[in-house]
């Protein structure tokens, strides 16, 4: 007897805990905002009216007026904790028991409640830090700015003046102290920061991933451009935490949006990813993850929300992560500066409802600012803000064109466009889209032979270059050989096949040595729609 | 003539192959398929190891293991049911060693009253479990947290017992120690049952086992069973 009264204690032991370990969180989601008094002109920054003015978006939005007072108030007494309340959702996220949860579901004013769980999300960089030659280390800053156009952006004056940029991340320890900022601490450019992890405006500490990031964007040191868009504006947002992974990162992630569009900020850099730990890959369809969610309503507040595609490439999830699968979200792959096409780790598109992603892409391997000094890292995480700061001085030229304007033409002026496939997007942006008045059409490089069985690429002859044999040893000269400085890619034959649902079934690139590149046979064509082709700049487009 | 024919096919192959280098290639038809196997899917397997210390001083005096001493260490290999996200059923085979390392004192009467410099009672068990699995908390393709309730039977396959006992200056072994191994042992059970319980976290696991069956046959009732709970942890392979 005493045997079983003990076993039996043994297992109400682990009941117990089992209880003590399910204090849930939950989203509870209100019915109305009647009676709420807003004023716009009293709660905006001057810069968040102009947005919306720009973008003919109503000052007065639903989504903008405050939860109603009396409702989250309610529910506060009734549970545990209040975390945070959310106009843009008009809900609470709160912890409470089982008990405290139906109480507040039966609730007249309630209309749904969400379950809400402890979740791992990974930062979206890979590799840690290399402590490389400097020499290497300034070259790839050079060519990771220069790819984009850097040149001629300044050139024209365009460094990102007069755009705001939020940057969403795990903390930015040196960012008050480092060189490479010293120039945005000068002019007095960071504008606003938070640490919505311990509701704090202190963010110069924690995990050095959004020192690295920002430095894309606008760093600067010995003469050498980190990133594009020195002369923007900035405003700070803690929100992960460095070694444990919770949900409530996903609801700082919607709290810092609902602040950095009060603040006026026009673009969102958010070089974070949220998979495994929480979704499925059928999940990532940009309207089931709570961030995902937050970063549409963003959008639809006129931000241009720019997010890493994620590291999972060569992982069992491979595709992209939430919030790159929004549909208003412009999703960064990764590409190699010493390939010139898609690096290895970068996650791959679509979406689980097959629309395109990533949209455009930039350097996965980059140089940073780290500690006290400059090193190269790895991820998506890095060209996130390379494309944050192209996008800026993109901006700054076109201050008439509304984000998703904008977003459609960061997509057109890609590379590769009109030509796209899933682990590039569009390829890497191009200033002189945004410079020129009209870019000069690309002659054809190469013809399509048909024959009775198969189509044959052959390369027209003067745009074959010789393959150098024995490239010299030095540093530029591994970028040199595979990309221009306007990134026009010298060697890569990208090829896709449409299927007749209208995605794609396949793409490939192809290095190319002669003229006659490749066959592709019409029987494994059969019951597509489409093939297309491009080669340095020309895309061939054959209906099937 | 042939030889030349094989040659100028050769190149040409060699050739083709030169021309196209494919760097990347993506069928997108195949990624979007949807597995049956996962850590949060129809069905997983997993192997891992354990190691765990029996705790307590069991059920009556005479049989006191050291604590810190006894323990027991394995490794398995465990199958999981999804039933839906809450509730998971599952079953699994671990293969364990245990060993009872017995306080000398003088109310020792286990095997029997002679005291010893060392002395160990240890076995080896082949386990099967059966159990049922709650997760805490919405989650996606993991683990995740969880609290396994269930029950396990074991065979023991091997039982020792050794005693170790220092034999001092001369000798007629001229050694210093000797180590006793009893083997084909009368008395303990060879089959033995009981519950379990797990707290996981992803890969660690924390476990605790309660032994509900007697260690030593009925015969040998005069042996007062040592304690009956083991508490361990547990590291999953995947």
């Amino acid at each position: 007897m005493n045997k079983l009264v003990t076993g039996c204690l043994l297992v109400v032991a682990f009941l117990i805990a089992g209880q003590t370990l399910a204090q849930n969180k939950y989203t509870v989601y209100f019915s109305d905002k009647d009676g709420v008094e807003f004023d716009p002109y009293t709660y905006f920054d001057a810069k968040a009216i102009e947005r919306r003015l720009r973008h003919n978006l109503p000052l007065n939005a639903y989504t903008d007026r405050p939860v109603r007072s009396d409702y989250a108030a309610t529910v506060s007494n009734m549970v545990d904790s209040l975390k945070l309340v959310s106009r843009w959702f008009n809900a609470a996220v709160v912890y409470a028991s089982n008990e405290q949860i139906a109480a507040v579901e039966a609730l007249p004013f309630v209309t749904e409640v969400e379950y809400m769980t402890p979740l791992q999300v990974q930062a979206a960089s890979t590799k840690p830090l290399e402590p490389l030659a400097q020499d290497y280390v300034f070259e790839l800053a050079k060519r990771q700015t220069d790819m984009l156009g850097r040149e001629a952006f300044h050139a024209a004056g365009i460094t990102g003046k007069g755009v705001r940029v939020a940057i969403f991340d795990v903390g930015f320890p040196e960012v008050d102290q480092h060189p490479a900022f010293q120039h945005v601490r000068q002019r007095n450019g960071i504008l606003h920061t938070f640490d919505f992890v311990k509701n704090k405006e202190f963010v110069y500490g924690y995990g050095s991933h959004g020192t690295n990031v920002m430095s894309n964007i606008c760093g600067y040191v010995d003469g050498i451009y980190f990133g594009l868009a020195k002369d923007a504006e900035f405003m700070l947002a803690r929100t992960e935490m460095a070694l444990r992974e919770p949900f409530s990162e996903e609801e700082n992630w919607l709290a810092a949006a609902e602040w950095a569009d009060k603040h006026g900020a026009d673009i969102i850099n958010s070089s974070l990813g949220y998979t495994e730990k929480r979704y499925f890959p059928q999940e990532m369809d940009g309207k089931t993850a709570f961030v995902s969610r937050a970063a549409n309503i963003a959008a639809r507040k006129g931000l241009l929300v720019i997010n890493a595609a994620g590291n999972e490439g060569d992982d069992k999830w491979k595709c992209i992560g939430a919030p790159a699968d929004a549909d208003s979200v412009l999703s960064i792959g990764g590409i190699s500066p010493e390939t010139g096409f898609h690096i290895g780790f970068s996650s791959y598109g679509p979406t689980h409802d097959k629309r395109m992603k990533p949209n455009v892409s930039a350097f996965g391997k980059a140089s940073v600012a780290a500690g006290q000094s400059v090193k190269v890292t790895y991820g998506t995480s890095f060209a996130c803000p390379l494309i944050s700061g192209f996008a800026a001085c993109a901006m700054q030229t076109r201050p008439d064109l509304k984000n998703m304007e904008l977003y459609r033409e960061l997509e057109q002026s890609g590379n590769l466009a009109p030509y796209f496939d899933y682990a590039h997007g569009f390829g890497v942006p191009r200033a002189a889209y945004f410079l020129e008045e009209e870019l000069p059409e690309q002659e054809p490089t190469f013809e399509l032979k048909e024959t009775e069985f198969y189509y044959q690429v052959v390369i027209k002859e003067d745009y074959l270059d010789e393959i150098k044999a024995d490239a010299d040893s030095s540093i530029a000269s591994i970028f040199t050989a595979i990309m221009t400085p306007h990134g026009e890619d010298r060697e890569h034959l990208y090829f896709h096949i449409e299927n007749a649902a209208g995605f794609l079934g396949s793409y490939n690139v192809i290095n190319v040595r002669k003229r006659e590149v490749y066959k592709i046979f019409k029987e494994d064509l059969q019951g597509n729609k489409a093939l297309r082709i491009h080669y340095k700049g020309y895309t061939v487009s054959k209906k099937l | 003539m042939k030889q030349l024919l094989g040659i100028a096919l050769l190149c040409l192959m060699v050739g083709q192959v030169m021309a196209q280098d494919v760097l990347l290639t993506q069928d997108v038809e195949k990624d979007t398929i949807v597995e049956d196997w996962g850590p949060n899917r129809k069905a997983f397997d997993y192997t891992y190891l354990h190691f765990g210390f029996i705790v307590g001083d069991g059920d009556s005096a005479g049989i006191e293991t050291r604590l810190g001493h006894s323990y027991e260490w394995g490794f398995g290999w465990r199958h999981k049911t999804r039933i839906n996200n809450l509730y998971s059923i599952g079953y699994g085979f671990a293969v364990t060693n245990r060993v009872y390392n017995i306080k000398q004192d003088s109310g020792k009467v286990f095997p029997n009253t002679v005291l010893h410099e060392k002395e160990r009672f240890s076995n080896w068990n082949l386990n099967v479990q059966l159990y049922n699995r709650f997760n805490i908390g919405r989650r996606g393709n993991v683990v995740g947290n969880y609290i396994d309730l269930g029950v396990y039977g074991e065979w023991a396959f091997s039982n020792r017992h050794k005693v170790y006992n220092d034999l001092g200056s001369n000798n007629s072994a001229n050694a210093g120690a000797e180590k006793t191994v009893y083997r084909d042992l009368d008395y303990p059970s060879p089959i033995k049952y009981g519950v379990e319980g797990r707290i996981g976290f992803g890969k660690l696991v924390f476990y605790g086992r309660y032994r509900i069956s007697d260690l030593f046959q009925s015969d040998f009732k005069q042996y007062p069973d040592p304690s009956r709970i083991v508490a361990g942890i547990e590291m999953g392979i995947f």
